[in-house]
């Protein structure tokens, strides 16, 4: 009984070792082949540094939208949420808030969903800068 | 910028290794070295965490740090030096490595240098990270290295609820004072600090056991870690859970070592580590509340809180920093600020807890592992097949169980008050919660278990 409990054992040992083996190389391998996020990354971070610049402070609040703040808006909710993030990243150290009662605020809409809510927020935010489908405005009052 | 960024982090690895040196300087043997060097590596950053964080309090926005932390290191080099002068000179013993040990050792050099590659070749394709760490730790890291003075921004009450302003910064401090040193922001910094704690997982794994065990159940360890896709797979993508795993980890192993050699400093650092698992992750935070809540168990037990008070005394900086942090710079967790009410509510909805339940025993039974075969459920067969009798350290198996044990109810009852999507929030983060014990538990199962050497002998006792 005992022999057979320790061959048994043996054979579990061999067993893990391989399957070990593979999962390493096959792990390994899978990383060769992998997509890389980092140029959606680096693409946003430039794309909001030079939208951000002319923001007259370093840090503090800045406003932001994005399609699935405006009623009726097409939106894809993976999108909204993976730009946000990225948004709050390449921004930092000023801290986003949701909404547009900051002073200084950054609207990631699409044309057509930018054009409805120009529509009604028509000379209350002066357009400051704009790249790659996003906007700086600022409050006109201010 | 490559190597300057590996060399950022020298100064805190070396005065980490240092000071596990200074603990085991009679400790020379290769294997021995393993070990110091990869319980040093996270040590040193955890250390050096910390006392960037107390720097910011004090000194934000002041070029220095590489200057507190070179006092740091020369003062750690004196000590190593005057205590190697007064320790009696010990040879390097000869290694003596049978043909099963060559054989098992080939194979974990194998898992090891795959998956290892594996590791880099992920934090080399994703240089930024994932998700987790644009949202939380080189965010946090980005907000104090730019905001300098205003460093505490990154925490602030004002951030997104999705930022997890709350989390642990011991990530975001060393990034940040990392760019601080090299005053440049590169994606190396944070490449490096996952790649770091990946090996020193695997290195702490390999060096403990093979201590307290044998070179065969060393190897197993590496084998039974690097050669599992769940647990490396998260290594390279820049989150704290695979930090946070070393952490626990090398409190557990500590542990042993205390119950092992009797000296009061390992069980002091034992409590110091559980303080750097808090310090990591906000489950750290609740390792740390469950390993104190069962040392006192233990202690009422034993009727005697020598040990238990060593462990506090251990426990004691990293904590207070982290009251401090959680008390007066951040917002309260998203756990904790909810309405209780609703708390209640979630508790008794008997089909949250069923959800719970199936997520977790299909995890068991089936993730994580090899051919659909759950890891846990492997090592629980591993147990019941390979456990051999324990003549000492049998305290720190049952305490280290016993945490275990608290810590998994611990995983369950945080879903279960979750104010998140559950759903959601289980398919995106149970996996890792599993990570984070895994390599503690592989630890104890395979210290608790009989070695290759004894199974591959003729001996039938």
């Amino acid at each position: 009984m005992l022999m057979l409990r320790k061959y048994l054992q043996r054979i579990i040992l061999i067993v893990i070792a391989l399957l070990g083996v593979k999962t390493g190389i096959e792990g390994f391998i899978s990383t060769l082949n992998m997509h890389s996020n980092d140029a959606s990354v680096i693409n946003w971070d430039e794309r909001l540094s030079n939208l951000i610049a002319p923001v007259p402070f370093e840090y503090g609040l800045i406003g932001y939208i994005s399609n699935a703040d405006i009623p009726g808006a097409a939106f894809d909710e993976d999108d909204v949420f993976g730009e946000y993030i990225l948004t709050q990243f390449a921004v930092a150290p000023l801290i986003l808030v949701q909404g547009t009662d900051q002073e200084w605020n950054i609207l990631n809409l699409d044309p057509v969903t930018y054009e409805t809510w120009n529509q009604i927020n028509a000379n209350q935010f002066e357009v400051v800068g704009f790249g790659g489908g996003v906007y700086l405005v600022r409050k006109a009052d201010k | 910028m490559i190597l300057l960024s590996f060399l950022a982090f020298s100064l805190p690895i070396l005065t980490g290794i240092l000071i596990i040196h200074l603990l085991w300087v009679e400790k020379k043997h290769p294997i021995d070295l393993i070990f110091k060097l990869t319980l040093g590596i996270g040590l040193g950053l955890g250390i050096s965490s910390l006392l960037y964080f107390v720097y910011l309090i004090f000194f934000a926005g002041s070029p220095y740090f590489l200057y507190v932390e070179l006092v740091l290191f020369l003062a750690a080099l004196l000590a190593a030096y005057l205590k190697n002068k007064k320790t009696t000179q010990v040879y390097l013993p000869k290694l003596s490595v049978s043909f099963l040990q060559i054989t098992v050792l080939i194979i974990a050099a194998v898992v090891f240098v795959f998956s290892f590659l594996g590791v880099i070749n992920y934090a080399r394709q994703r240089s930024h990270g994932d998700w987790d760490a644009w949202m939380i730790y080189n965010r946090s890291a980005r907000f104090m290295y730019r905001g300098q003075e205003n460093w505490k921004d990154a925490f602030s009450k004002d951030m997104g609820i999705i930022f997890h302003a709350d989390y642990p910064p011991l990530l975001a401090l060393n990034i940040a004072s990392r760019w601080d040193i090299l005053s440049e922001e590169t994606s190396y910094v944070p490449m490096f600090q996952s790649i770091l704690f990946s090996f020193a997982v695997l290195g702490l794994c390999f060096g403990a056991l093979a201590s307290l065990k044998s070179l065969g159940q060393a190897g197993l360890g590496v084998v039974l870690l690097g050669g599992v896709s769940f647990f490396l797979s998260e290594g390279g993508r820049q989150t704290a859970d695979v930090p946070l795993a070393f952490y626990m980890l090398a409190s557990i192993v500590l542990l042993f070592f205390y119950y092992h050699e009797k000296r009061p400093i390992l069980i002091i650092l034992s409590g110091f580590t559980v303080g750097l698992a808090a310090w990591t992750k906000n489950e750290g935070v609740f390792f740390m509340l469950v390993s104190a809540g069962v040392m006192v168990i233990f202690a009422l037990w034993k009727r005697f809180f020598g040990d238990f008070l060593l462990y506090l005394a251990g426990l004691l900086l990293p904590a207070l920093l982290l009251f401090y942090f959680k008390f007066q710079i951040t917002r309260p967790n998203e756990f904790l600020s909810g309405d209780s009410s609703k708390m209640v509510q979630y508790i008794m909805d008997t089909s949250r807890h069923q959800m719970i339940f199936n997520s977790f025993k299909n995890f068991f039974l089936h993730g994580g592992g090899w051919n659909y075969i759950g890891i846990f459920l492997i090592l629980s067969v591993y147990f019941l097949l390979f456990h051999s009798r324990i003549k000492d350290n049998l305290e720190a198996v049952f305490i280290s169980l016993a945490i275990f044990a608290f810590q998994i109810m611990g995983y369950y009852v945080f879903y279960l008050i979750s104010p998140n999507d559950l759903e959601w929030q289980m398919n995106y983060s149970l996996n890792r919660l599993f990570v984070q014990i895994y390599p503690a538990v592989v630890f104890v199962i395979l210290f608790a278990s009989q070695s290759p050497e004894i199974i591959f002998s003729s001996d039938l006792k």
